[in-house]
């Protein structure tokens, strides 16, 4: 409901009439506004209504407003304006009575419609209001009727559970009934079982009765008798024997020697299985220790505590090895300690290779390079560059193949070819020219050296037959001065004590018995000899040569000069003969041959 | 493979030497001695009546044929056919008979399991032995024949007893702890034997050679329980076969359970060869269970499957392993299964004309030829395992394999599916 302002400024009375009016209707509330629009049509605008009344009436036209008005109000009922007429073209005089009358006839009227309009307008509110609550009650009822739905799902939603539950308890009590059906089925076969056992005993008593009855009726007995016609002998060839105390005991004892043996022969086979395993165990037991010890040289934290139960484990197993014959005792602690040992390192090995499986992922997962673990990708990298270097090496050998291919066979002239050819060739046929020209000169020097060889085997031959003669012929003397004993002593003294004494008057005396001797030809062979004489004795030029050609010849007959021994000279330059000769000379008894054969082994 | 013409046979009896020389058949009161590899008969005898059971005795030399129905045992002498040697249980009825592994004493088991007679063919002795135990396997004797097991019961508790078979003297006598012992079975080492109950209840204990009691196994109450049992050659595993369709692998060590192998509907290894005849599932249940010869080498065993009624797939396990190896489907239940004695080889009849062998390498299937239809109903290997006795209702024929090479080839060419 909007509040009425009045106004009391008449000059503007009735616009401000329905100004006022018009702010009422705007503080009213908008449900009314319709309400209020219907009035607001039904009466004109102020503006226009005072227009309106000063257009109607002017100064000019008072009869014809006056006729109008008149017109009008008798038209509405009204009494006329005009007076009765005493004539009927006489002017009609205004009443104004009646005028008045009729204004005032008016003025009520118009109170009594704005009477009305106030009652619409407050019937209007009120349904208005009656709406507003019409709606709240109807936004109130639709929301109970959403809890009232949701209420009904909820409640369907139990429903639904309390009766799977109730399938269940179905189920389960069909369960129990099957379970009670099964049980009932045993039952029912057992009784079956029973009274077919039943009735097979029946049938037997039934028999039994019928066979009592048969043998008290029957007479005649059929005897129990075997009929043979002889007797067989036993499986094995024995006499029967008589059932006694002793055959018993017997009995007894062998029964038990079997029971023996098969237990026995079974802890024969477990005692073996039983070794076979444990052998396995401590191979294993190496192994795993082989495979977990190289970690020992990786110095990583993570490791530690296993390297330390490995080298632990180590020093057990060193002392566990000296006990190995304890092995074959199957004792408590024996055992013991080996599946123990054998967990530990099983243990061992299972958190090493969890490591490194961790350690797998997470190179894999995060890709960072340990020392000693390689990345996938670098690994696949490095195998990449490898691959490239061999297909690159591969390509070089290839090109190479040919151009040596194209070398070989390649289509010129046979000139070139030929030319080609020899000079792969020149290097190798003149070095083969120095090699035969080298072979060819030492061919030669062999040659020259056998040559001298041979000479001076025979200048040996010869001289030692001379020395043999010399030698003779002195002993000859010496016997002949020994009867002629006084004349010769002096001799003999000097001949003696030179031949004990230096070696060099020795060999002058030798010299000069020997007249008849031949010149020696000191051919010293080949030069290389002489070299080698250096550190031979003080010899005299005679053995001294015989001794140089005995050293060339040893020398040059076999590699290891000082590894001779008589019977391994072989003959090969010098004569055979000669050799031998030496050494006869060597064996002779007597000074002389003793100095010489002092020589000789010293040169030897 | 050749097979030779039909002989003719009554009520499957037809056994081969154990030396193999010779193949013993029945045709009604007539027993018939034929030669292995010439198939001439060689002795012909006859019996009083017909002949119900034959067994030859360990040294083939003698044969001896039970007739029950009229309580009779004739024995038959290979060397001197004039021999005659006739055993009238007389009143006292007959059910069975067998011979000591001695080969020169028979026992007897007389009508409603009263006792047994054992008669001795070198002398005029006889023992009896009272109270035996009328179950399926009562007797067993050792591998190398010095003991013999035997089930006995007495005041509705179980005993066994151990004799010696030289003197049939008592060795030891001790009660089980059975409720209705149904079998009894030494290992083949003869150290230990394996007794077990009735279906009714799953237990089976193993006593020593001397009676103490070793162990024993349950592998769960109240179902039905043990149906076969079967040692291996090397006396190193036991093999239970029970009724919820388990094969239960037992260690000589602790005689505890091992493994245990189970015989589903399907089978999702490929590795296993499945040899199909039929498109048909096996069943449940458990058969029987057989090891083969110690030469095939720890090798496979197979099983059958069966409810109360008839197999229709032979499982194989290979044993090393412990695992399937192998599984053949048959179009018609497995009546017999027989391992070679020399090789890990399969023989297996159905009931038709067909006789299927399995190998590892692979599996065939022959028909029998013959005219009309020849049903295998059971089958024998002989002791070199070149060759087999194939049983039908009336009639005998054998089958001469070739040598190994050959057969395996046989088998690679003609593959797995028959």
């Amino acid at each position: 409901m909007g509040d009425w302002m009045t106004v009391t400024d008449r000059g503007l009375s009735s616009e401000s009439k329905t100004i006022s009016q018009y702010t009422s209707e705007i503080k009213m509330s908008p449900s009314s506004l319709y309400s209020q629009q219907v009035l607001c049509s039904s009466i004109p605008l102020s503006k226009n209504v005072h227009s309106f009344f000063s257009a109607f009436c002017t100064e000019d036209n008072i009869e014809q407003s006056i006729s109008y008005l008149d017109q009008e109000l008798t038209t509405f009922g009204f009494p006329s304006l005009y007076e009765e007429s005493k004539g009927k073209e006489t002017k009609r005089e205004l009443n104004i009575v009646a005028v008045l009358n009729c204004m005032n006839e008016l003025l009520v009227l118009q109170r009594k419609n704005l009477l009305a309009q106030e009652n619409v307008e407050t019937q209007n509110l009120k349904l208005g209001s009656d709406m507003d609550h019409l709606q709240s009650c109807y936004s109130k009822l639709k929301e109970q009727l959403e809890t009232s739905r949701r209420e009904m799902i909820g409640l369907q939603e139990r429903d639904r559970q309390l009766q799977c539950k109730n399938r269940n308890l179905h189920q389960l009590l069909k369960n129990e009934k099957d379970e009670v059906q099964k049980l009932q089925n045993i039952i029912a076969s057992r009784a079956t079982q029973y009274n077919h056992d039943m009735k097979r005993k029946e049938r037997e008593y039934n028999k039994l009765k019928e066979r009592l009855h048969q043998l008290v009726m029957n007479k005649k007995d059929k005897k129990i008798a075997m009929d043979i016609l002889n007797y067989v002998g036993r499986a094995d060839g024995k006499r029967g024997s008589w059932r006694t105390g002793k055959t018993e005991a017997r009995n007894e004892d062998e029964m038990y020697k079997i029971l023996l043996n098969d237990y026995e022969y079974r802890q024969k086979q477990i005692l073996m299985e039983n070794a076979e395993l444990k052998k396995v165990l401590q191979q294993m037991k190496k192994e795993m220790i082989s495979l977990l010890s190289p970690q020992k040289k990786k110095p990583r934290e993570r490791v530690d505590d296993s390297t330390g139960t490995v080298i632990s484990d180590v020093e057990e197993d060193a002392g566990e090895l000296s006990r190995e014959s304890m092995w074959d005792l199957s004792c408590e602690t024996v055992r013991e300690q080996l599946t123990n040992s054998i967990r530990k390192q099983w243990r061992i090995l299972k958190s090493h290779v969890e490591k490194l499986d961790n350690q797998v992922s997470k190179v894999h997962l995060e890709g960072f390079n340990d020392e000693d673990v390689i990345s996938r990708q670098d690994h696949e990298q490095e195998t990449e560059k490898l691959e490239l270097e061999i297909q690159q090496c591969k390509e070089m050998i290839k090109t190479q193949q040919q151009l040596l291919q194209q070398q070989l066979a390649t289509a010129c002239d046979d000139d070139t070819t030929s030319l080609l050819r020899d000079c792969y060739l020149l290097e190798e046929k003149e070095r083969l020219k120095e090699e035969w020209s080298l072979f060819k000169e030492q061919k030669k020097n062999f040659e020259r050296e056998r040559r001298s060889f041979t000479e001076a085997a025979i200048r040996l031959g010869l001289e030692r037959k001379a020395f043999e003669e010399e030698r003779a012929s002195w002993l000859k003397q010496q016997f002949l001065n020994m009867t002629t004993f006084d004349h010769q002593n002096s001799e003999n003294v000097k001949l003696f004590s030179a031949f004990s004494g230096s070696s060099d008057r020795d060999n002058l005396i030798v010299h000069s018995r020997q007249p008849q001797k031949k010149p020696h030809n000191v051919s010293n062979g080949s030069p290389v000899c002489m070299s080698k004489l250096t550190k031979s004795l003080p010899a005299s030029p005679s053995t001294s040569d015989f001794c140089q050609t005995r050293s060339c010849v040893s020398e040059h007959s076999s590699i290891n000069v000082l590894n001779m021994t008589p019977e391994e000279i072989k003959p090969n330059q010098v004569g055979g003969e000669c050799t031998n000769q030496k050494w006869s000379v060597a064996s002779r008894p007597g000074s002389q041959e003793g100095v010489c054969n002092v020589q000789i082994i010293q040169l030897c | 493979m050749n097979f030779s013409e039909v002989f003719k046979l009554s009520s499957l009896l037809c056994k081969f030497s154990p030396d193999g020389k010779y193949l013993a058949s029945c045709v009604q009161y007539r027993l018939v001695v034929r030669d292995v590899n010439t198939l001439q008969i060689l002795q012909l005898y006859t019996c009083l009546d017909q002949i119900q059971h034959i067994e030859w005795s360990a040294d083939s030399l003698f044969i001896l044929c039970a007739m029950y129905k009229r309580g009779l045992v004739q024995v038959w002498s290979l060397e001197q056919p004039e021999w005659h040697c006739k055993i009238d249980e007389g009143s006292a009825g007959l059910v069975a008979s067998c011979w000591s592994p001695d080969g020169r004493h028979i026992l007897n088991t007389t009508e409603f399991h009263l006792r047994i007679t054992v008669w001795s063919l070198c002398t005029k002795s006889v023992s009896y032995i009272k109270y035996p135990k009328a179950c399926l396997q009562g007797i067993t004797f050792t591998r190398d024949g010095r003991y013999m097991a035997l089930a006995e019961r007495r005041d509705c508790k179980d005993y066994v007893s151990i004799f010696v078979c030289s003197d049939w003297q008592l060795l030891r006598h001790f009660d089980t702890d059975t409720q209705d012992l149904t079998g009894i079975e030494w290992a083949p080492n003869g150290c230990v034997l394996a007794v077990w109950d009735s279906c009714l209840e799953y237990k089976i204990l193993l006593y020593s050679l001397d009676g103490r009691l070793l162990s024993a196994y349950s592998a769960y109450e109240w179902s039905l329980g043990i149906k076969c049992v079967a040692w291996s050659p090397s006396s190193q595993f036991l093999a239970v076969g029970s009724y919820d369709g388990k094969v239960r692998i037992l260690n000589h060590v602790t005689w505890k359970m091992i493994t245990e192998f189970g015989h589903p509907a399907t089978i999702n290894n490929p590795k296993i060869v499945v040899y199909k005849e039929a498109e048909k599932s096996p069943q449940l249940g458990l058969g029987c269970l057989s090891f083969p010869p110690p030469g095939a080498g720890a090798g496979p065993l197979p099983s059958s499957e069966s409810k109360y009624n008839i197999p229709n797939a032979v499982w194989v396990w290979d044993i090393q392993k412990l695992r399937l190896f192998a599984v053949l489907e048959q179009l018609s239940p497995v009546r017999t299964f027989q391992w070679d004695p020399q090789q890990p080889r399969l023989a297996i009849c159905t009931g038709g004309s067909r006789l299927y062998l399995w190998s590892p390498a692979g599996c065939m299937s022959v028909q029998v030829p013959g005219e009309g239809d020849f049903a295998v109903l059971s089958l024998c290997w002989h002791l070199s395992g070149d060759s087999m006795a194939l049983l039908s209702k009336d009639h005998v024929c054998l089958c001469f394999l070739e040598t190994e090479a050959s057969v395996s080839t046989a088998c690679r060419q003609l593959g797995g599916h028959t």
